[in-house]
This record gives C-alpha cells, sequence and structure tokens, in this order.
C-alpha cells in the first residue's frame, strides 16, 4: 500500500534529475523503489513530468525579421586591421602579415641602433656653439664629449628599445596568429 | 547546394567571406531568438539583443576556440542578462508573450492538428507557462529555458552559463517547481494529466 510523505527540496532536486536523466544509477533506482511505496512522490514526479512536456511543447517563435547581417556592418563591426590584408583566396594572408611585422621590428632596430653622429644631437651641440659666448665655448665641447662621443650609439636610449620591443611583440603576436589559422585551416581540412 | 559545417562555415569567414557568416545567421537565428524571446519576454528586444549577439560573435570569432553553437549562445546568453541587468534598473517590462491581444505573425501559434478541446487547452497552458517564466528569477529562468526549451544538458548549462552542475540543479528544481505551483493553481496540470491519460487509453 502507497503512503503520503512530506517531500524534501533534496527530494525534489532528485525527482528533478531523474527526469532529465541526471541522476547516478544507483540513486535512480533508490528514488524509484521509494516512489512505489510514497504517493505524494510519485504525484510529484508526475506533475514534474506535465511540466517538462508542457514546457517543452512551448512552440519555436520565428524571429520578427531576418537576422542577417549587411556585410557593410559586419565590416564596421570588426574594424580595419592591417595584418588582415589578404589577397582574394586568403593564401598569402600569414606571409603578408608577419613580412610587415618584420619590417616594422627591423625599421625599429635600425633606428635604435643608429649612431648619435648621425642624428639631431650632434647639430644640436654644434649649431648653438656658434652663437655662444667665447666662455661657454669650452663648457659646451666637454659637455658634447660626455654624452656624444662618436661610438656611442642610441642602443641604451629606453624610447628607441622600447620600439623595439613593441615591434617584436606584434612580430610575435601575428606569428602566432597565423600559425592558428594554419591549425585551423588545418582542421577543416581534416 | 553544398551544406558546410559550422566549422567549415566559420573558417571561411576567417578568410572573409561574409556571406558565410550570414549562412551561419540564417542556421542558428531561431534558436539564439527563442533564447532571447523567452528569456527577455519582448519580440523586438529578443530580435536586436539576438542580432547584437550575432555581430559580437562576428567580432570575436578570430578567439573562438571549440564548437560555434555553444559559443554563440553563450554570447546570446550573456546579451541577454546584460538586458535584465539594465531593465531592473528601469521599470520592467511584461514577460507574457502569448497574451490575448497580441496578434503579432511572430507569437501565432503552429496549428498542432489536436482537436478544438486539446488545441485550446494547449493554448491556454502555454499562455500560462509563458506568464510563470516571466514570474521566477532570472538565473531560474535561464536555467529552466536552457534545459527544458533548448534541450542542453546540465553540463553544457554549467558550461554555459560558468556556474556549476549542483547550482544547475537546484535553479532547474526551484523553477520547476515554481512552475508546477502555477500551473496546480491555475487548474491545468490536472487537466493535462486527464488528458494524457486519455490519449494513452
Amino acid at each position: 500500500m502507497k503512503t503520503k510523505h512530506t517531500i524534501t527540496t533534496q527530494d525534489m532536486e532528485q525527482l528533478s534529475a531523474l527526469l532529465d536523466g541526471e541522476l547516478s544509477p544507483a540513486n535512480a533506482t533508490k528514488l524509484r523503489q521509494r516512489m512505489q511505496t510514497d504517493a505524494a512522490l510519485q504525484d510529484a514526479y508526475t506533475e514534474l513530468a506535465l511540466t517538462q512536456d508542457a514546457m517543452r511543447t512551448m512552440p519555436t517563435l520565428k524571429p520578427p525579421r531576418s537576422l542577417r547581417i549587411d556585410p557593410q556592418r559586419l565590416h564596421q563591426a570588426r574594424g580595419w586591421r592591417w595584418w588582415l590584408i589578404s589577397p582574394p583566396g586568403g593564401q598569402l594572408f600569414p606571409t603578408i602579415g608577419v613580412a610587415m611585422s618584420l619590417c616594422f621590428c627591423l625599421l625599429f632596430g635600425a633606428v635604435a641602433m643608429q649612431p648619435v653622429e648621425s642624428h639631431a644631437l650632434k647639430g644640436a651641440v654644434t649649431s648653438p656653439a656658434t652663437e655662444a659666448a667665447p666662455a661657454d665655448e669650452a663648457a659646451l665641447s666637454v659637455d658634447a664629449q660626455l654624452i656624444a662621443p662618436d661610438t656611442l650609439p642610441l642602443a641604451g636610449t629606453p624610447w628607441a628599445w622600447l620600439g623595439v620591443a613593441a615591434g617584436a611583440g606584434v612580430l610575435g603576436g601575428t606569428a602566432r596568429w597565423s600559425w592558428q589559422i594554419r591549425g585551423r585551416k588545418r582542421a577543416a581540412k581534416r | 547546394m553544398v551544406q558546410y559545417e559550422d566549422q567549415q562555415l566559420v573558417q571561411l569567414v576567417l578568410d572573409g567571406d561574409t556571406q558565410a557568416f550570414n549562412d551561419l545567421v540564417e542556421r542558428h537565428q531561431s534558436r539564439a531568438y527563442n533564447l532571447c524571446v523567452r528569456m527577455l519576454g519582448d519580440a523586438d528586444a529578443a530580435a536586436d539583443v539576438a542580432q547584437d549577439a550575432f555581430i559580437s560573435a562576428y567580432k570575436h570569432l578570430p578567439s573562438l576556440r571549440g564548437e560555434f553553437r555553444p559559443w554563440l549562445m553563450r554570447i546570446v546568453a550573456n546579451g541577454c542578462r546584460d538586458v535584465l541587468r539594465s531593465q531592473k534598473r528601469r521599470p520592467s517590462v511584461s514577460l507574457d508573450l502569448e497574451r490575448d491581444d497580441d496578434d503579432t505573425p511572430a507569437m501565432q501559434l503552429a496549428d498542432t492538428g489536436d482537436g478544438p478541446e486539446a488545441a485550446l487547452m494547449k493554448s491556454e497552458l502555454q499562455k500560462t507557462i509563458a506568464g510563470a517564466l516571466g514570474a521566477i528569477p532570472d538565473d531560474q529562468r535561464e536555467v529552466i529555458i536552457l534545459s527544458d526549451i533548448q534541450g542542453l544538458s546540465y553540463q553544457e548549462i554549467a558550461d554555459m552559463t560558468g556556474i556549476n552542475i549542483g547550482t544547475v540543479k537546484s535553479r532547474l528544481n526551484r523553477a520547476r517547481s515554481r512552475l508546477r505551483e502555477l500551473l496546480v493553481a491555475a487548474e491545468l496540470l490536472p487537466r493535462v494529466r486527464r488528458h494524457t491519460l486519455e490519449s494513452n487509453t
């Protein structure tokens, strides 16, 4: 004979999981055995099943309009990224991206390694000297010797090395990106 | 016509083919829209959120890892949550989608071929459920929609919402219990049960 017991929150949780087939086999067997002797548990299960069934029969609603997106809007959404430049077919895209990054890196590297002599520093030291009083001339030439001997490159300048680091970062990022795309292409072919 | 898998379409989009992205939109728009419309209860807002989610997906497509559909649905669910959060700061809107005075084509229910009594009961049941969904908390509604309407497993829901399986279980149970109470109060469940028993015999 079936009896009616009070159903706890835990019971309800288990019934719900049983309904979804998400209860372990051992727990499912135990709960089914209890349901055979407990009318309240059986009723709750039936009502939950009917509720779930009612939810599942909810109609699929059609969007009031097509959600297709205008290609122009898509282009705007992504924005322009120079490393995404690719010819039709996209075969050269990783190569172009890496090549441009490499150029960027080399350019900064070249600037960073440029000797001071060829830069404005030399001019900055010599041109005011022509207008300066003779007393200042000696002081200026001493300063010039201290800060800018001919062999000293800009290598130690933080800005120049920051440029090299940025170039290397972009190069690394683009190479990684390209590598990922190649991987995806290979996966898609498989 | 060649039918591409999602992954192949994603690759085409990454190679610059925007038409391929609209093929993805066509394929997933119904699911995305239905999640939004059940979460938000407003057809136009749901369409806007779903479309914004597609645009966001396009924007972030290069960062996609794994399958497209769950990833997209996660974006859609996040979009719905954002809208609900902003709605909380302003006066709320009704979530009763299938109300009597609603005659927009999107809300019309499909003819199921049941008899007039069964069809009427089904329609009444669906109206009550749509209304009841609006009466349960957002986090519970999200879980029950993902489980019972979208048909996702507990693990998939946990992955999508970023909560653990235990929380999925308890939220789902609370949502179902609440719906069950509302259907019992509206005296719909006993009629559904009787109808089910009659059709089984």
